[in-house]
């Protein structure tokens, strides 16, 4: 995982718990924390985390990334405000995520494994996502579009009709645009 | 302060120190990532400004060598080697390479020694047989098989080599081979880099193979695989400016053809030509790979049955000649084709090259002007181009020089020999002579000017003042020929002039601008002409046939007479040759063969004039044999435009009177 992601997850826990918060996360994980945006760290130790998050906060490990993913957004913006800055609303931003926001990213970070998802409009509002990672991640992805949506002021509903976590081999989302 | 406060402040330091620990910590990493990257851009640029400079060489270099020096040069110099040399297998990389190519770094004082020893005692192409699919690794000499290696690479202290293989069509082409001697780190990336290096410089070689190959067949005979002209004439051309020191090179041209090849040909057929040209080539091989020690020879077929040989470095002219005439000499021995041997002797011209040569165009011509006096002297013959020759070559330009002026200036006139109806001796027409009228008012005739107006390319303008003039002069006698409705002008053209493509029409616009009937003229050719086979000649013949023009054929009897062309082309008339008819009462040979001629030509209704009548015998001889027509001294000798016009109105000539009276 990119060093960047494991900044944004630090910034969001400091910014809504203080950075005493941060610290003692660290400790529970049993994790030095020297995260550096361009470096390259292992996927268990965003994992632990976010583990030890969901114990402090008494939630799922799965509602833990949800919030963590509704809060990343701005914090991504700030990081890279180019790659948004074309963007005036959200279902645009998200339908260009595969052709675009993706390889931008493995322009700025060499070595970074970015999703693929499969999408298509099932009608003028509702865009089915296909998301299908070993990294399993499907509820970071759903906090990520939502707060992709608040990010550009779009009201949207989204559910999730299947999801690796429950028997399926893949988690779909249907997104409808509200405004 | 209290212990409480003070454990509170312990803590919250040593929490700040953990956190300026672990920012610390991520800067480092960061800073050592950058760092990575930079290193990593910095060898990517490298790698760039090496593809870009190999590619540049490979565009702008002039010629394969300068690519390969280049290209040695900057992978050397890009991986830090002391040493490489290119080491080609592919046998047309090895002919376009002079001699070995290398690099070298001076700095190293080993590098000529052991140079010199890898040329001179190691086959380098052959250290690794299976490269292409083998990683292009720099590996470490101590591990090669071969020990003589081995020993030589340690005794110069080189520890590691790189080979490099270039493929061309599944083969390696060449192998690239680099020496060190310091540790070197490779990067995974130099595989790549150096595969890509291989496959441009691969690509841009089999171009080069193609066009080498092209420029070869360019300059190849392919009859004999021998050179041909044009690449003589270039060889020529490079001995003359590599010499322009002034130091003349000791270089002969020997330009060697058959005496009777053509008729060979035209006898037995190209095929057996082709195979005594080749044969011929053959011999000429065997002869100059027995030249004397240093000498060497360029072999090219310049012309049907001309061979060229460029002679460098014999000893003296003396030798140059002998050797000349042992090629001349083995050329002349019979052929054997077809389990039966041709007799075919050859004929040789020879230019010494000296200080006043100065072109190819120059050579060629001086060693064709000396072809032409063998041949002219009989054949077998070899001739040394000389001063002498030199002198009569530069008369001849003058002569060529006069003639054309002669036609401009209208220097020439037509004289016109009667013809003669045998049964009752009348007037039938003429045959126009040219007479060249010089400054000086002396007659001069075809015998002495024909043949340089030949070889000046001035036959065909001399031709077409011969037709427009006849015309002019049918037109002049006007009416008077009314009383003559057999009449006809015969005028002489040339090969060259008859094989023009538009000489049917040149005849056809010239009858029309001076109003004269077709049938008022004849045509006569020599054999030759239509021994040429030309396709032009046959639609020319046919053109003039079709337009009511008739053609002779003159000087009957003395070519290589082919009686079947007779069927083929049917001409109005043929004209035996006074060789034949002068003097035929005496000579029983004569008499058989002009039977002979007389008796076809009625069978083929053919109508015959014997040229060359001189006495009361000979014309009694050939009334006898009821030949038709005749013309010769006996009636009249040419004459004037006048004279002839006077013969026309009965006033002067018997035969003319008698016509008159009937």
């Amino acid at each position: 995982m990119k060093g960047v992601v494991f900044n944004v997850v630090e910034t969001i826990i400091e910014k809504e718990f203080g950075a005493e918060m941060w610290d003692q996360l660290l400790e529970s994980a049993e994790l030095d924390g020297a995260y550096t945006s361009l470096g390259n760290y292992p996927d268990e130790e965003l994992y632990a985390l976010v583990d030890a998050a969901s114990q402090k906060l008494s939630i799922s490990a799965a509602e833990t990334l949800k919030w963590i993913g509704k809060r990343a957004m701005p914090h991504f913006q700030e990081a890279l405000p180019y790659l948004f800055e074309n963007y005036h609303h959200s279902e645009e931003f998200i339908k260009d995520v595969n052709n675009i926001i993706h390889p931008e990213v493995k322009k700025l970070y060499p070595g970074a494994v970015c999703p693929h998802f499969h999408m298509a409009q099932a009608s003028r509002e509702t865009l089915t996502l296909v998301y299908n990672s070993p990294r399993k991640l499907c509820a970071l992805a759903e906090g990520f579009i939502e707060s992709t949506a608040e990010l550009y002021g779009n009201k949207i509903e989204i559910s999730q009709s299947e999801c690796v976590h429950h028997g399926s081999e893949r988690c779909v989302f249907v997104v409808e645009w509200v405004s | 302060m209290t212990s409480k406060n003070d454990n509170e402040e312990t803590s919250r330091i040593k929490l700040l120190e953990k956190r300026l620990e672990r920012e610390r910590k991520a800067r480092h990493s960061a800073e050592a990532i950058a760092e990575e990257g930079l290193r990593e851009l910095y060898q990517k640029n490298k790698q760039l400004e090496l593809l870009n400079a190999i590619a540049l060489s490979i565009t702008e270099s002039d010629g394969i060598e300068e690519i390969f020096h280049a290209v040695l040069r900057q992978i050397g110099t890009y991986l830090e080697f002391k040493a490489g040399r290119v080491c080609p297998l592919n046998p047309g990389i090895k002919s376009l390479l002079k001699s070995p190519i290398w690099y070298g770094s001076e700095a190293y004082s080993f590098y000529d020694a052991f140079r010199q020893k890898m040329d001179q005692d190691l086959a380098l192409s052959g250290i690794l047989s299976s490269e292409s699919e083998a990683p292009i690794t720099i590996r470490p000499t101590a591990d090669l098989d071969n020990a003589t290696l081995r020993e030589l690479f340690a005794h110069y202290e080189i520890d590691n080599y790189l080979a490099v293989p270039v493929i061309i069509n599944d083969h390696i082409a060449l192998t690239l081979y680099f020496f060190g001697s310091k540790q070197k780190t490779q990067t995974s990336e130099t595989d790549k880099l150096l595969r890509q290096i291989a496959a441009q410089l691969g690509v841009h070689l089999e171009r080069e193979l193609i066009r080498a190959q092209a420029r070869i067949d360019m300059s190849r005979d392919l009859l004999t695989g021998l050179a041909n002209r044009r690449y003589i004439y270039e060889t020529i051309d490079r001995i003359l400016i590599g010499n322009q020191n002034n130091v003349m090179p000791k270089t002969s041209i020997l330009v060697v053809g058959f005496d009777n090849f053509r008729h060979l040909n035209d006898t037995f057929g190209h095929d057996l030509g082709d195979r005594i040209i080749q044969e011929a080539s053959r011999r000429i091989i065997e002869m100059i790979k027995i030249l004397p020690d240093n000498a060497t020879a360029t072999v090219g077929r310049v012309a049907g049955d001309e061979f060229a040989i460029i002679l460098e470095d014999l000893a003296d002219t003396d030798t140059v000649e002998q050797e000349a005439a042992k090629i001349l000499q083995s050329l002349s021995m019979p052929y054997q084709s077809f389990d039966h041997p041709f007799p075919c002797t050859a004929s040789g011209g020879l230019v010494h090259f000296n200080h006043a040569t100065k072109t190819s165009f120059q050579v060629f011509s001086d060693v064709d002007t000396a072809l032409q006096y063998a041949k002219q002297k009989g054949g077998a013959n070899l001739t040394v181009f000389g001063d002498a020759m030199r002198q009569m070559t530069y008369r001849r330009r003058i002569m060529a020089a006069n003639v054309n002026r002669g036609l401009s200036q209208d220097e020439f006139v037509l004289h016109y020999q009667p013809l003669i109806s045998v049964a009752d001796q009348s007037l039938i027409g003429f045959e126009s002579l040219i007479r060249w009228r010089n400054a000086d008012g002396t007659l001069i005739t075809p015998i002495e000017f024909l043949p340089i107006a030949d070889q000046s390319g001035l036959t065909i303008p001399i031709g077409q003042w011969v037709l427009k003039n006849g015309l002019k002069a049918i037109g002049r006698w006007g009416n008077v020929l009314k009383d003559y409705p057999r009449f006809k002008l015969g005028i002489n053209i040339s090969p060259s002039h008859f094989m023009a493509t538009d000489f049917g029409d040149e005849c056809l616009n010239l009858l029309n601008e001076n109003e004269v009937s077709p049938d008022k003229i004849c045509v006569e050719i020599v054999e030759s002409t239509i021994l040429e086979n030309n396709p032009i000649v046959l639609k020319n013949f046919d053109f003039l046939r079709k337009n009511g023009i008739a053609i002779a054929i003159d000087d009957f009897g003395t070519g290589y007479s082919s009686l079947s062309y007779l069927q083929k082309y049917k001409p109005d008339t043929i004209k035996i040759d006074k060789e034949f008819i002068t003097n035929i009462s005496n000579n029983s040979e004569s008499q058989k063969i002009v039977t002979a001629i007389i008796e076809l030509a009625e069978k083929l209704d053919v109508s015959v004039i014997a040229e060359g009548v001189e006495t009361k015998e000979d014309f009694l001889f050939l009334s006898r044999l009821g030949c038709e027509f005749a013309q010769g001294y006996y009636f009249s000798k040419p004459v004037s435009e006048a004279d002839a016009s006077q013969m026309l109105h009965g006033i002067s000539n018997k035969w003319a009177n008698r016509n008159a009276v009937n």
